[in-house]
């Protein structure tokens, strides 16, 4: 069943009367040093490298080798 | 006549596995049947005597020396095996180089190298990419994913869950985000300043961020939310968190927003959070007309109109008129060939709004679908699904566009080329002079090449470095992506 | 909905696995015969490594040893009646697990060889295995001529009372600080034992040399285990199987609880399996062999002794012995590193008593989660000997084995059952 509309959480006041330009969580981490897991591509994790920016990258391979089976009994085993 | 050859080392200790890996190689030397290294104890001559190695040399060794012991088709071969065999005894042991430590397997080990990691950039193949991402989530990471084939369901649901955990994912099929200054995947390094990007599109966050630079202004932070995300199924989840946290960042004052036309319901949805901001806004919805926006708002027909919109220049929609060559005779069609989906969509935008038709495989409203026409202008977008599946992006292997490219130069009812050629991270090392490549001695030809650059000078492959080369090779080279389609209209015109 | 607290109970249930692994104090505390250690050995009964085998499956070495047994336990003459015997089903045959025992390689254990006891001093219960023969033509190996059976005859009669005395006298060796001190001595105790090997006799000694009266004896004694660097390796698998069985039978958890071969199958039970084997063909090992042998003479993977593995150390510790590093591809002490690593991709926990010196003290990786193995297709790996595959030639060289995926990916399955999970 494929939702539709628009699911919103917003704050109960007028935004405009908030604080203006204060840091939210999400703001902090747009500013703070990236620290990243790069799953995938070694090219991105090696630019990332070249900057100068934290980045580990995994030797990822499909989980059970592949074996949709097994990956989704996994998915549910672990969390 | 096999040749049996002992030589004992005194008090010379190794150990045995060195032994055995010594006694491999000197066992492999030209003419030599047998080889043994062995510490002398009686229980290693017996072994060495039952496989027929020992003379009496070797008999006369003790538990703690060495006996080299060789047996050879002749004297000769025995001989030089036994020189051999001492010379790697008495080499000093070259440090082998260390292999590099090996890569964590998964995210949950990357996370013990790592435990104040704050971002999973995700590039897998599809079906694969939404369970990496829900584990990057449940870590309490944001995530990039940018995997295309990702289900519409597990976008819902992944962006669900990030929203409830006030974290935040960036696509899929997102190749873009300039973050703090911090290029990722697909970007161009561009000066930081006050101008935020919340972009649907990679190449459109590109393209529009380094306009902005070439204009001397700067990117606060360029967030890419993916291609589905203002759909009416997903209704702009990230958009929304990317708007919240432009809106409470001190650095951004203007926010320019890209994507394909959405729909009216959506449209709606964003102006009426738009209205809600302190903030200016530039809205680019790619050829969308009429928009209904509040105040603090501008729309723009064209990722370059964005780009002047937000960082005040002003536009050159001349065309280069004066350079344009007349397509002669029956070279009448212009072929796009585009890496960038919002490129072949502004080339698009471009085209109708001067009342051109064009037929592309992944038309604007307005536009062909390329099964609809059987001639015509065509500007085609490579990186779309049916191209991609189970193939490189052309961004990642520009050699996807050689044989449509070549095909198009060799055509005689092409009369113009139009090409996009996005520099950057994450782009190939020198983009240009593959293209310069396919070209070869095309030069000044016809159908004439028009190209633009997208990229800075900052970029690794240097953006004047890319120009000049395809300049040379006898291709037009215009400022911008925009720039390039009203050139190759001015040459219809003409 | 049940489901949803499956991994919250699965990760309880091998915290609870980990905290008994990690409480386990085992000490060797006495050598006696196997019939008073496993009271069940009855006459015509034999005990071998790996899970349950029928005669017509085992291997050259594991037939040989069967049938050298039998004539040292007198149930058969010669070796071609034993054999014959064997054939008629007059033998029962049992894996050593099944007994709280291990045994390396054939790992054949009858009721009057001496067996070492280890006891777990935290839980209480006691686990059995043989006495390292040595080196060469030996039963592990298959071995079942006069002078082989003549050395099973000189360990019951003379070395098994003696050691056993000893250790009585002694009030036992604690093991886990002796195993903490090999691997700063260059053991990982199934390839490399000369450390502990060492440490044991010269704790030994003392007390060995006041049980015997005779010199000569004596004198015998300490050369036979002097010239046997693998003196420890029964020593070690004992103890690990002292380890591992308080950990078995914990419900939904996904601790490996033994891994083991009997040359032609692989198997391995799981804490929240209880004693349940899931098999696969046992794999062959690559490796170097010794003067006059090649891959062709090899025999498949066999023995109790991946119980060393299973508790963190082996393959698992090679990090803390380069110089087995030489069987894992060109050999560097990098790698063998990169190899203890990689087994950290598959484990839960590092037991913080036994430290790598050259990994900066971190802990053997320890906890083989099943979940992990079939995640990431990393199976674990093994330092072994490798036997050839005729009966009592010995060994003929030594390498890695891997166990095999599919008993994981079996064992998987069946958790996922038990645990109602589709």
């Amino acid at each position: 069943m494929r939702p539709t509309g628009f699911t919103m959480t917003r704050p109960p006041d007028d935004r405009k009367s908030a604080q203006p330009d204060q840091p939210s969580r999400g703001s902090s981490f747009l500013e703070a040093p990236k620290r990243v897991v790069n799953i995938g591509l070694q090219k991105f994790a090696d630019d990332l490298v070249d900057q100068g920016v934290a980045v580990v990258q995994v030797d990822w391979v499909p989980p059970a080798r592949g074996n949709t089976r097994l990956a989704n009994l996994l998915s549910r085993l672990m969390d | 006549m096999s040749f049996r050859v002992n030589q004992v080392r005194h008090g010379l200790f190794l150990d045995s596995v060195v032994l055995m890996q010594v006694s491999r190689t000197v066992a492999a030397l030209p003419g030599v049947e047998d080889a043994a290294l062995m510490m002398g104890t009686p229980a290693n001559q017996e072994i060495l005597e039952n496989s027929d190695l020992l003379v009496p040399d070797g008999e006369s060794a003790g538990g703690g020396d060495l006996i080299v012991a060789i047996r050879a088709k002749d004297e000769t071969a025995a001989t030089a095996a036994m020189d051999q065999a001492v010379l790697l005894l008495d080499q000093p042991v070259a440090v082998r180089a260390a292999s590099a430590a090996v890569q964590p397997r998964t995210l949950r080990s990357a996370l013990r190298v790592d435990p104040n990691a704050n971002l999973a950039l995700i590039s897998v193949p599809g079906d694969f990419a939404a369970a990496e991402a829900r584990k990057a989530l449940r870590a309490g990471l944001h995530v990039m994913i940018f995997s295309d084939n990702v289900s519409l369901d597990d976008e819902i649901a992944l962006k669900r869950e990030a929203r409830q955990r006030e974290l935040l994912v960036m696509g899929p099929d997102c190749g873009t985000a300039i973050l703090g200054g911090t290029p990722l995947a697909f970007a161009n390094h561009v000066p930081v300043g006050d101008i935020g990007i919340i972009g649907a599109s990679g190449t459109g966050i590109q393209e529009v961020s380094c306009l902005i630079a070439q204009a001397g202004a700067g990117i606060s932070h360029a967030i890419g939310v993916g291609g589905r995300d203002l759909s009416d199924e997903v209704g702009g989840i990230s958009t929304l968190t990317a708007l919240e946290w432009l809106e409470s960042d001190p650095k951004t004052r203007h926010i320019v927003l890209l994507s394909k036309p959405p729909s009216a319901a959506v449209v709606e949805r964003i102006s009426a959070e738009l209205d809600h901001s302190r903030k200016s806004f530039t809205v680019c919805f790619l050829g969308a007309q009429n928009l209904p926006l509040p105040a603090n708002a501008v729309a723009a027909r064209t990722l370059r109109a964005a780009a002047a919109s937000a960082s005040g220049f002003q536009e050159d929609t001349s065309g280069g008129t004066g350079l344009a060559r007349p397509l002669a005779g029956d070279r009448k069609w212009v072929r796009g060939f585009f890496s960038g989906g919002s490129l072949a969509a502004e080339a698009q935008v471009i085209f109708l709004d001067q009342g051109i038709r064009v037929a592309s495989n992944a038309p604007i409203q307005g536009a062909y679908a390329l099964s609809e026409v059987t001639a015509g202008h065509t500007l085609l977008d490579l990186g779309d699904d049916q191209y991609t599946r189970g193939r490189p992006h052309p961004m990642i292997d520009p050699a996807v566009r050689d044989d449509p490219l070549r095909q198009a130069l060799h055509d005689p009812t092409v009369g113009a080329v139009l090409l996009d050629i996005v520099i950057g991270y994450g782009a190939s090392e020198d983009p240009a002079a593959h293209v310069a490549r396919i070209l070869g001695h095309h030069g000044n030809r016809d159908p004439v090449v028009i190209a633009s650059v997208t990229g800075t000078e900052e970029d690794p492959q240097v953006l004047s470095r890319q120009v000049s080369i395809l300049d040379s090779a006898g291709v037009w080279v215009r400022p911008s992506n925009a720039a390039a389609a009203e050139a190759a209209l001015a040459c219809i015109a003409a | 909905m049940r489901e949803a607290s499956v991994p919250k109970r699965i990760n309880a249930a091998n915290q609870e696995a980990l905290e008994r692994l990690f409480q386990a104090d085992p000490v060797l505390v006495d050598v006696i015969p196997a019939t008073e250690a496993i009271p069940a050995l009855a006459e015509h009964m034999i005990l071998h490594a790996g899970p349950p085998i029928a005669w017509g499956r085992m291997c050259g070495p594991m037939r040989g040893a069967v049938a050298g047994i039998a004539m040292f336990e007198g149930w058969a003459d010669d070796l071609s009646q034993a054999e014959e015997l064997a054939s008629e089903g007059k033998f029962a045959f049992h894996p050593n697990h099944h007994f709280n025992a291990v045994g390396p390689m054939t790992g054949i254990t009858t009721r009057s060889q001496p067996v070492l006891v280890v006891e777990n001093r935290a839980f209480g219960n006691r686990a059995f295995c043989t006495l390292n023969e040595g080196l060469g033509k030996v039963m592990r190996f298959g071995g079942n001529d006069a002078s082989v059976l003549a050395r099973l005859a000189w360990l019951r009669d003379v070395l098994g009372p003696a050691l056993g005395a000893a250790l009585r006298e002694s009030g036992g060796i604690p093991l886990k600080p002796l195993v903490a001190r090999g691997l700063t001595m260059g053991d990982e105790m199934h390839q490399r034992n000369v450390g502990c090997s060492s440490l044991v006799v010269r704790a030994l000694a003392p007390a060995l040399a006041r049980s015997v009266e005779d010199h000569s004896t004596l004198a015998d004694m300490l050369a036979f285990l002097g010239a046997n660097d693998q003196f420890f390796l029964n020593i070690g698998m004992t103890m690990g199987k002292a380890i591992m069985d308080p950990v078995r039978g914990i419900d939904a958890a996904t601790i490996v609880t033994a891994m083991s071969r009997n040359g032609t199958d692989f198997g391995i039970t799981v804490s929240g399996l209880d004693d349940q084997w899931f098999t696969a063909p046992v794999e062959m090992p690559a490796g170097l062999y010794f003067p006059g042998f090649t891959a062709a003479d090899a025999n498949p993977d066999m023995g109790d002794s991946t119980i060393v593995e299973t508790m963190g150390l082996g393959g698992f510790a090679m990090a803390a012995a380069p110089a087995v590093a030489g069987f894992v591809g060109a050999g560097s002490a990098a790698e063998a590193a990169n190899t203890t690593r990689t087994m950290g991709e598959i484990t839960l926990a590092r037991n913080p008593e036994w430290t790598m010196p050259s990994l900066d003290y971190q802990g053997v990786p320890t906890g083989i989660d099943i979940r992990l193995v079939v995640e990431t297709g990393i199976a674990p790996l093994i330092n072994t000997g490798i036997a050839h595959r005729e009966p009592g030639v010995g060994q003929v060289g030594a390498g890695v084995v891997r166990a095999p995926l599919d008993c994981f990916e079996k064992a998987l399955t069946a958790l996922a059952d038990r645990l109602e999970v589709v």
